[in-house]
This record gives structure tokens, C-alpha cells and sequence, in this order.
């Protein structure tokens, strides 16, 4: 069990840690771009595709690392007051009613969904660049992907609070 | 069953898992799935793949990364403490002397940061130490850091403004033009009310010892110099151009992103560990943020496939005293639901309905979106959630209490809500610099 939720975390905490420095990629595009327009006077066409793709990456991919960290703001004023038992079992009751249904689902209507889009070599439609999406799309299935599995450690420590095991966070 | 019913459970629904405590996020998407699920079936996720794309795809959603990141360079190039001492030698002579200098640095910092946390705890750590150990009244310095710091959500560049735009359906260069004069009217309004008091309660604000600011005058402008000029040039660089119509927000946003990095890279600041840090810190943020944006396009494809929204729409217009009962209410409302939600939860739920209401009864869009942000400045100062209380506490001395942050921040929420009357008494506040923008 301890050896599944550190397994669980660690997975969380590395997609941050790579995920993370694609703010500065797409910094760095856009600022290639603005400069190619302006000083040279050779816009690329490939700039505007390419940092909203970097950017909605990042974010999503972003989510269960700030899962992990505990970074979904709550509104706390009273779930704070609460005992370690009563919120965990908040935690445990909605993440079986909201969290698991939702994105469960949404995984797995995302798989035929980025499938479809392999198999065509669907490409964009905004700009002139056209490039292929489904290495865009395949970031909402992983993205989701990671978020259960955080969501499934945080499930698993709310029960060991339910059963009177409590285990410190690593 | 009805669509008041429906919409009634919604809403109850809702509120019951926010307050539980469950990441408002995650009530937001699973509302949206339960009651999508139920009453449109399964095809709804089907909408919320395409919500979910449209939110990843959105250029213009770029620039909260971009202004987060850029906020973390400025935050720890070092400006603050540089600006405090030179305005400390300036001001300190002064009754009040240094509380105005924070209102100052907060608002400097609110052009160079995005956000309320960065600037808050940046300036707060430097002059909290410094207003106590010259005997300022422990109130009226946490009011002055917690009124000040909030403004960090309005003056552009901000966060709040870029999350607005798109919402709404306004252009986010125009937000920012809107929000500049209400901005400084606060800093204004808080400056006003230190130097006032001070003057007449000097023992609330005591200036400072003559010795404490014998400097040679050409060292103190140097400093002044060295501490104000980067910053401001960086930030009427980011607003200029876009103003000027010459670059994009989310371009002007990179820009911004980048000079933070050079202007940290200036004071012998930027190394890889501050990079690193930077890109997580921004990462945290941004996924916070957008992930709600996701969720609550979620929740709105489902309300409006039920009928909500034409419901809302309704009630509004049969409100009494028309467009100006429509005004008071939706601002009292704001004020309350400010008391108990944050500010992220509040723009993704209820600016959907606002804007079509208030565009019904004939308010300039541009003017309203402004003056419900300035009413959001109110969210961060009033109990029992309010960020900028929490965010003092996390870094006040021992010496000061919750008691003394909330007694300090009374008279400067009674600013707040004159600045809010000022902007509807006077909505020239607020449209004169838009409508100077070209196109």
C-alpha cells in the first residue's frame, strides 16, 4: 500500500517537473515570433499553432501535479473546522460521486475520440501551417490519465484516515 | 421536472459541495456530469471533449502563464526592497510616511505582477518589519498591506482582466485600459486616507527620525532611480503595445515574460534554480486556474442546454426599480458571494450570467466587466474568505493578531465601496482611456 502511493505520487511529482519548463518553451516561441515579425520582417507560420498546442499541454498536463501539491483551491471556512475523519470522508464520498465518474469517463471517451483523429492524420484548420493535431489531442487522454491516478492516491490516504491508519504524507 | 427546479438543484447542489470544502474545481465538473448524465445523457461528454479542447486551444487564455511567469522574475529580482528604501528616504519624513510608501510599492507591483499572492507577500514581508518597528499603528499597517496588495488583481497587466475577457466576450486590451484609472483611484483613495489620519493621529503613522534619513539627495534619487525606472519601462512597454494596437495580449504577455527575466538577470538574480522555480510555481497556478476554467465551461454547456441561463435571464428583468435594481442587487450579491467564495470561483460562475443581463438593460459591457472587478477587490478583504487577510496571516510577527488584520482592513473595504460608487457616479473613470483606444 505505502509502496503503491509513493509509487503513485512520484508519478505525479516527475510529469510537474518536466511539464513544467514548457512555460519557457512557449515563452521563448512567442518571443521568436515577435521578433521575426518585427525585426525582420518574416513572420513564422508555424508560432501561433505551436504555443496554443505548448500551452494547453502544459496546463493540463499541469493538473495532477497541482493535485498532488494540493493546489485546487477549497473554499476551507468550514471544512477546515472539521475532523481529519470528517474530511475524509468528504473527500472520499465526492471524489466517488464527482471525481471518478467525470473523468473516468471522459478517459474513456477520449480514447476513440484521439483514435479517430491517428488514424485520419486530422490537421488543423486555423493559419497556414496545418500541422497534424493528434500529438495535441493525445495530451488530453494522458492528461486525464494523470489525474486519476493522482486522484486514486489521494482516494486511498482519505480511507487509511476512515480506517484508522493514518499514514504522514512522503 | 421543471427548469426552475432543475436549476434551483443545480445551484443548491453546487453551493452544498463548495462549502463541504470539496476543490471547487472538481464540485464544478461534477455537477456538470451528474446532471448532464441525467438529463441529456451520455452524450454530454461528448461536449465536454470539446470544451475541454476549446479551453487548451485558446490563444488568448496564454497570457495567465505568461503574466504569472513574468510576475515571478519581477518578485524576485529584488525591486521591492530597492523601491521601499528609496521611497522610505523619501517619504519617512512624513506622519504616514511609510504606510504611502507601501500603498506605492503595492501598486508598482501590481503593474509588474498578475496576481494579489506575489505582491502581497513580497512587499508585506519588507514593510510590515519596517512600519512596526517605528511604532505604526499594527492596524492600520495590515490594512495598508492588505488593501494595497489586492490591488495586484486589478491594475493591469492582471490575471483576473485576461480570465474576464474571454468570458465575457470583451477584447482583454480594452479590460486593461478600463481597469488603469479605477485602479489608481483606490491607491489614490488608500494614499488619501493614510495621510489624513496620520496628520491627525500622529502617533497612528510617526514620521521617521531625522538621522534615520541622512542621505545625500543625489544617492537618494539614484536609488529611486535604479528601483522605479526598469519596471515601469517594462510595464508601460507590455501596456503600449498593446494599446498602440502593435502587439497581441498573449505576444505583449511573452514580452513582459521575457524582460522580467532580463530585469532579474540585471540584478545578478536569475539563476537556473530561480528558472526552475519559476516554471513550477507558474505551472501551479496556471493548472489551478484553467482547470476551473475547463470545469466551468463544463457546467455552463450543461445549464444552458437546460434552460438555465434563459431562467436567470428572466428573474433578472423582473427585478424591481429595472436596470437600477438590477445594478444594486447584482453588486450586493457580488459583495456577499465575495464573503464566502474566491475570486476565480466567482468571475467563472457568475460573469456567464451577468454580462447578458447587464447588456439587456443597455450598460456599457466595457463599464460593467470593469465595475464588477472593482467590486471583486472587495472579495479579498472581507471575512470569512479572504485571501489577502490569509495571506498577511501566513507572514505576519507573532506580535500581530488576526483581530488587529481584521480591524485594520474596515475602513479601507469603506474605500472600496466609495471607489465603486465613484465609478458608477462617474463611469468616465472607467470608459475615458478605452475609448481613446484606436479600432
Amino acid at each position: 500500500m505505502r509502496r503503491l502511493l509513493r509509487i503513485l505520487d512520484s508519478i505525479s511529482e516527475w510529469s510537474g517537473r518536466v511539464v513544467c519548463w514548457l512555460v519557457l518553451v512557449f515563452t521563448l516561441t512567442l518571443g521568436w515570433e515577435i521578433v521575426m515579425r518585427y525585426v525582420f520582417n518574416a513572420p513564422t507560420k508555424w508560432a501561433f499553432d505551436m504555443s496554443y498546442m505548448l500551452g494547453g499541454a502544459y496546463f493540463w498536463l499541469g493538473v495532477a501535479y497541482t493535485s498532488l501539491k494540493k493546489g485546487h483551491v477549497r473554499i476551507d471556512i468550514f471544512y477546515r473546522r472539521f475532523s481529519r475523519r470528517t474530511q475524509a470522508l468528504i473527500d472520499v464520498g465526492l471524489s466517488l460521486l464527482f471525481f471518478f465518474p467525470l473523468w473516468g469517463m471522459l478517459l474513456y471517451r477520449l480514447i476513440p475520440y484521439v483514435y479517430l483523429s491517428w488514424i485520419t492524420q486530422e490537421r488543423s484548420m486555423q493559419g497556414y501551417w496545418m500541422p497534424v493535431l493528434y500529438p495535441f489531442k493525445t495530451v488530453m487522454p494522458v492528461g486525464a490519465a494523470l489525474l486519476l491516478l493522482q486522484g486514486i492516491s489521494d482516494f486511498l490516504r482519505s480511507l487509511l484516515v476512515l480506517a484508522g491508519r493514518e499514514e504522514e504524507r512522503a | 421536472m421543471s427548469p426552475e427546479f432543475v436549476t434551483a438543484l443545480m445551484f443548491a447542489g453546487l453551493f452544498a459541495g463548495i462549502f463541504l470544502g470539496y476543490p471547487t474545481a472538481f464540485v464544478l465538473g461534477g455537477i456538470s456530469m451528474v446532471f448532464g448524465w441525467a438529463f441529456i445523457g451520455p452524450a454530454v461528454f461528448g461536449h465536454f471533449i470539446v470544451r475541454l479542447e476549446g479551453v487548451m486551444k485558446n490563444y488568448d487564455l496564454l497570457a495567465v502563464p505568461l503574466f504569472l511567469y513574468m510576475g515571478v522574475f519581477m518578485e524576485k529580482a529584488g525591486i521591492a526592497e530597492r523601491l521601499y528604501s528609496a521611497l522610505h528616504l523619501l517619504l519617512g519624513g512624513l506622519r504616514g510616511g511609510l504606510g504611502i510608501s507601501t500603498i506605492i510599492i503595492c501598486a508598482v507591483f501590481a503593474a509588474a505582477t498578475g496576481v494579489v499572492g506575489a505582491s502581497e507577500i513580497t512587499v508585506g514581508l519588507i514593510a510590515l518589519p519596517a512600519m512596526l518597528s517605528r511604532q505604526y499603528d499594527k492596524a492600520l499597517a495590515c490594512g495598508a498591506i492588505c488593501a494595497g496588495g489586492t490591488l495586484g488583481i486589478l491594475i493591469p497587466p492582471s490575471v483576473m482582466i485576461v480570465i474576464y475577457g474571454p468570458l465575457a466576450g470583451i477584447s482583454v486590451g480594452k479590460l486593461f485600459l478600463a481597469a488603469i484609472l479605477p485602479g489608481l483611484l483606490l491607491a489614490g483613495l488608500y494614499i488619501l486616507y493614510i495621510a489624513i489620519r496620520c496628520y491627525r493621529r500622529p502617533g497612528d503613522g510617526p514620521p521617521l527620525a531625522a538621522e534615520d534619513r541622512r542621505v545625500p539627495a543625489s544617492r537618494k534619487l539614484a536609488l529611486l532611480a535604479t528601483s522605479i525606472l526598469p519596471p515601469a519601462v517594462l510595464i508601460l512597454a507590455v501596456l503600449g503595445s498593446i494599446f498602440f494596437g502593435i502587439a497581441a495580449v498573449t505576444e505583449a504577455a511573452a514580452v513582459g515574460a521575457l524582460a522580467g527575466m532580463l530585469l532579474a538577470a540585471c540584478y545578478g538574480r536569475l539563476t537556473a534554480g530561480l528558472v526552475r522555480d519559476a516554471c513550477l510555481q507558474t505551472l501551479q497556478i496556471t493548472s489551478m486556474i484553467l482547470l476551473i476554467a475547463v470545469c466551468a465551461a463544463f457546467f455552463s454547456t450543461v445549464f444552458v442546454a437546460l434552460g438555465g441561463d434563459d431562467l436567470i435571464q428572466k428573474l433578472f428583468a423582473g427585478l424591481p426599480f429595472g436596470k437600477w435594481g438590477f445594478l444594486l442587487g447584482s453588486n450586493l450579491l457580488l459583495i456577499l458571494l465575495g464573503m464566502v467564495i474566491d475570486w476565480i470561483g466567482i468571475v467563472f460562475i457568475m460573469v456567464p450570467l451577468l454580462t447578458p443581463a447587464a447588456a439587456s438593460f443597455g450598460f456599457d459591457p466595457v463599464w460593467f466587466a470593469a465595475l464588477v472587478m472593482v467590486n471583486l477587490q472587495i472579495s479579498f478583504l472581507t471575512p470569512p474568505f479572504a485571501y489577502s487577510i490569509f495571506y498577511l496571516r501566513g507572514i505576519a510577527p507573532p506580535g500581530v493578531t488576526t483581530a488587529d488584520i481584521y480591524r485594520g482592513v474596515v475602513p479601507f473595504v469603506g474605500l472600496q465601496v466609495l471607489a465603486l460608487l465613484l465609478c458608477i457616479l462617474f463611469p468616465g473613470i472607467i470608459t475615458f482611456l478605452p475609448g481613446l483606444m484606436r479600432g
